[in-house]
C-alpha cells in the first residue's frame, strides 16, 4: 500500500498525487500533506490490525484445527475443479486401482500403468525442453537487444550519471555534484545518523518508563505508517514553516531519509535485543551492573552482532530509496537520468537500463557482502543469524 | 528521590501531557509562522475551481487501494511461481527465478516504474502501442511494475518459508506417496501462511 505512493511519478492520480494536486492548485502544501498523512496512517494501522487478527487466528487454526483452514481455502477451488472431478469419477475404474483387486494386476492394467508413467515422464521432459528452449531464446533476444543499444550515448553520458559535473569552479561543494555519487553520499550520511537515532529510540521503546516509551512508540508508528514520499514532503514543507528557515533540497532529503530509516532501525534494534535471552539481563543485574553497564558490556555487543545483516539490508533499502529524493528535485541518479532522458528524447531504453544496472551493481555487491558477513559471523559465534 | 517519583505511571503520563500541551501552546499561540493556515481548503467548495478539493483526496485513496489490491494479487502469483522456481532442481528454471529475484530486489522501484512507463513503449510494435495507450497506461504500468517488484520480495519470503519446513515432514510426506503438487497443497500451506501474512502486514 505504501509503495503504491510511488505510482504518482508516472502520473497515476493516487493519494499522494492528489495531495500534491491540491498543493499546486491552492498553494496549501501543509494542509494537503497533513491530510494525506492522516489518511495513510489510519489506513496502514487498520491494515496492520487486520493482518494481526488474521495472523493470530491462523496461528490458532494451524495449531488446533488443521482441517479448517484447508477447507476454507479449498472452497472456491472445489467449485473450479468440479468438472475435472466429474471426469475423474468417470475415468476412475480405468485409472485407480480397485482395492479388491489385490496385488496381482491384470496385464491390461499393468500396461496402462506403464503407459501412464511413460506419458507423464515424457510430458515433464517435453515441458523442460520447451522451457529451456524458450529460456535460451529470450537470452538470445536480450543479448541481441543489448548489442543493438546505442552504446555511444551511454558512453557519452556515463560521467554525467556518475558525478554530474563534479570538478566545477564553484565554491559550493554541492553545486556540481550529482548522480550516483550523490546517492551514495546521501545514503551513507543517512545510515550513519539514523543508526544512532535507531539505537536510542529502540532502547527507549523497550524501557518500562512511559516517559520514554510512549514518544518512541509514537515516532516509530508514525513514521512506519507513512510512505517515504510523504516523509520527504513533510521535511520539505514543514521545516520552513516550523523553523522559519530554508534549506537546500539535498539536506531536506537527507534529513527525511534519516528520520525515516531511524524508525526502521529502531525496530531492528528492538528485535535484536529481544532476541537476547532474559537470563543474560538477570545475570548482569544480579552481579550489580547498572542499566548502562549491562547494555554497554553485555547486551549490545551480542545484539549488534546479530543485527548486522539486517542493518546492511536496511542500508541497501536506503540506497534504493534515495531515488525518491527525485520528487523534490535532488540531483541524484534518478533525477539525472530523467533529465538526460528529457534532453535526449529518443534513448530511454539505454538510459534507464544503464541506471538500473548502476543501482543493481551497488546493491548486489552489498547484498553479497552481507551474505558473506552473515556466514562468517555465524561460523564464529554461537548466535544463529538466520533471519 | 526523583527516581522514586519518576517510577509512578501517573507522573510519567502527566509530564508527557504537559510537554505535549507546551508544544501545542508554543506553536499554536506564540510562534510566528509567516504562513497563515487555512484548513477549510480541505472541506469547503473552492471558489476558484468550483469543486470540493477534499474529494480529490478520496478519489486518490480509491486509486491507491486499487493499485494495492491488483499489485498484491500479481505479486502473490509471481512470488509463488518464482519462489518455487528457486527451489527447483531444474537448472534453467532456477537461473530464471534467481535472476528475476536478484534483479528486481536490487533496483529501486522508482527506476523500474520509469523503465516500464518510459522505456517499455519504445520497443513495442506500433499497433500494440496504440492499444496499450488506450487502456489507461499509467495505471497499469504502475500496477504491473509494483506487482513485479513486490513479487520478487514475496518469492524470497516463500522460499524462506518453504525452507523452514522441517526436513522430516517433507520426507514423511514423500514416503507416504504424495506427489510434489499434493505436497505443496497439503503439508506446506499452513507453514507458509504465517510468514506470508507477516510479509503482507509489513509490505502493505
Amino acid at each position: 500500500m505504501k509503495n503504491s505512493s510511488l505510482a504518482m511519478v508516472v502520473g497515476v492520480a493516487d493519494l499522494t498525487w492528489q495531495s500534491q494536486q491540491i498543493e499546486s492548485l491552492t498553494f496549501r502544501g501543509f494542509e494537503a500533506t497533513t491530510a494525506a498523512t492522516v489518511i495513510y496512517l489510519s489506513l496502514s494501522l487498520l491494515i496492520a490490525w487486520i493482518m494481526n487478527k488474521i495472523n493470530s487466528r491462523l496461528r490458532s487454526t494451524v495449531h488446533r484445527r488443521p482441517g479448517r483452514l484447508r477447507s476454507m481455502a479449498a472452497g472456491p477451488l472445489r467449485v473450479l475443479l468440479w468438472p475435472g472431478k466429474k471426469c475423474a469419477a468417470w475415468l476412475a475404474p480405468l485409472l485407480i486401482e480397485d482395492p479388491e483387486e489385490g496385488l496381482e494386476l491384470s496385464s491390461a492394467r499393468a500396461t496402462w500403468i506403464r503407459v501412464r508413467k511413460i506419458a507423464f515422464q515424457g510430458f515433464v521432459l517435453l515441458s523442460k525442453i520447451i522451457f529451456a528452449l524458450s529460456f535460451f531464446f529470450v537470452l538470445l533476444k536480450l543479448l541481441q537487444g543489448l548489442w543493438g543499444f546505442n552504446w555511444q550515448v551511454i558512453g557519452e553520458n556515463i560521467s554525467r550519471l556518475l558525478v554530474w559535473r563534479f570538478p566545477t569552479a564553484e565554491d559550493d561543494f554541492l553545486w556540481g555534484l550529482g548522480g550516483l555519487s550523490f546517492s551514495i553520499l546521501m545514503s551513507v550520511m543517512a545510515i550513519g545518523a539514523s543508526f544512532f537515532i535507531g539505537l536510542l529510540v529502540g532502547l527507549g521503546r523497550m524501557s518500562k518508563n512511559n516517559l520514554l516509551r510512549l514518544p518512541c512508540m509514537a515516532y516509530i508508528e508514525f513514521i512506519r505508517g507513512n510512505p517515504l514520499i510523504i516523509v520527504i514532503f513533510w521535511v520539505y514543507f514543514f521545516i520552513p514553516v516550523f523553523f522559519d528557515t530554508f534549506i537546500n533540497v539535498f539536506w531536506s532529503a537527507t534529513i527525511a531519509l534519516t528520520v525515516f530509516t531511524g524508525a526502521y532501525i529502531a525496530e531492528i534494534v528492538r528485535g535484536g535485543i529481544m532476541n537476547i535471552p532474559a537470563g543474560h539481563f538477570e545475570a548482569a543485574y544480579s552481579t550489580g551492573l547498572s542499566y548502562y553497564q549491562t547494555m554497554r558490556r553485555i547486551v549490545l555487543p551480542q545484539a549488534l552482532k546479530q543485527m548486522i545483516p539486517a542493518i546492511v539490508g536496511q542500508f541497501i533499502a536506503i540506497f534504493k530509496d534515495t531515488s525518491l529524493a527525485f520528487v523534490i528535485g535532488v540531483l541524484e541518479l534518478t533525477f539525472v537520468a530523467q533529465m538526460l532522458n528529457n534532453r535526449l528524447m529518443v534513448y530511454p531504453f539505454e538510459i534507464y537500463t544503464s541506471v538500473a544496472f548502476l543501482y543493481f551493481v551497488c546493491c548486489y555487491a552489498m547484498s553479497i557482502m552481507a551474505a558473506r558477513l552473515e556466514k562468517r559471523l555465524s561460523k564464529g559465534g554461537r548466535v544463529s543469524l538466520r533471519m | 528521590m526523583w527516581r522514586y517519583w519518576l517510577e509512578k505511571k501517573w507522573l510519567q503520563n502527566l509530564i508527557l501531557c504537559c510537554v505535549l500541551l507546551g508544544a501545542v501552546c508554543y506553536w499554536g499561540f506564540f510562534f510566528e509562522f509567516g504562513y497563515n493556515f487555512d484548513w477549510s481548503v480541505l472541506f469547503t467548495r473552492s471558489s476558484t475551481y468550483d469543486e470540493y478539493l477534499g474529494l480529490y483526496l478520496i478519489s486518490g485513496l480509491i486509486v491507491t487501494l486499487k493499485i494495492t489490491l491488483f499489485s498484491a494479487g500479481l505479486a502473490l502469483f509471481l512470488g509463488t511461481v518464482f519462489g518455487l522456481g528457486r527451489l527447483s532442481s531444474f537448472q534453467p528454471l532456477y537461473w530464471v527465478s534467481t535472476a528475476y529475484v536478484e534483479f528486481f530486489r536490487n533496483t529501486p522501484l522508482l527506476v523500474q516504474l520509469f523503465f516500464w512507463y518510459f522505456a517499455m513503449p519504445q520497443v513495442l510494435p506500433e499497433n500494440i502501442k496504440a492499444l496499450v495507450f488506450g487502456l489507461d497506461f499509467e495505471f497499469w504500468s504502475a500496477t504491473v511494475g509494483l506487482g513485479i517488484y513486490t513479487g520478487s520480495f514475496m518469492a524470497e519470503v516463500i522460499r524462506a518459508g518453504l525452507q523452514s519446513i522441517p526436513k522430516g515432514l517433507l520426507e514423511a510426506s514423500y514416503s507416504s506417496g504424495l506427489s510434489y503438487f499434493r505436497l505443496c497443497g497439503l503439508s506446506s500451506c499452513p507453514w507458509l501462511f504465517e510468514p506470508l501474512f507477516l510479509l503482507w502486514a509489513v509490505s502493505s
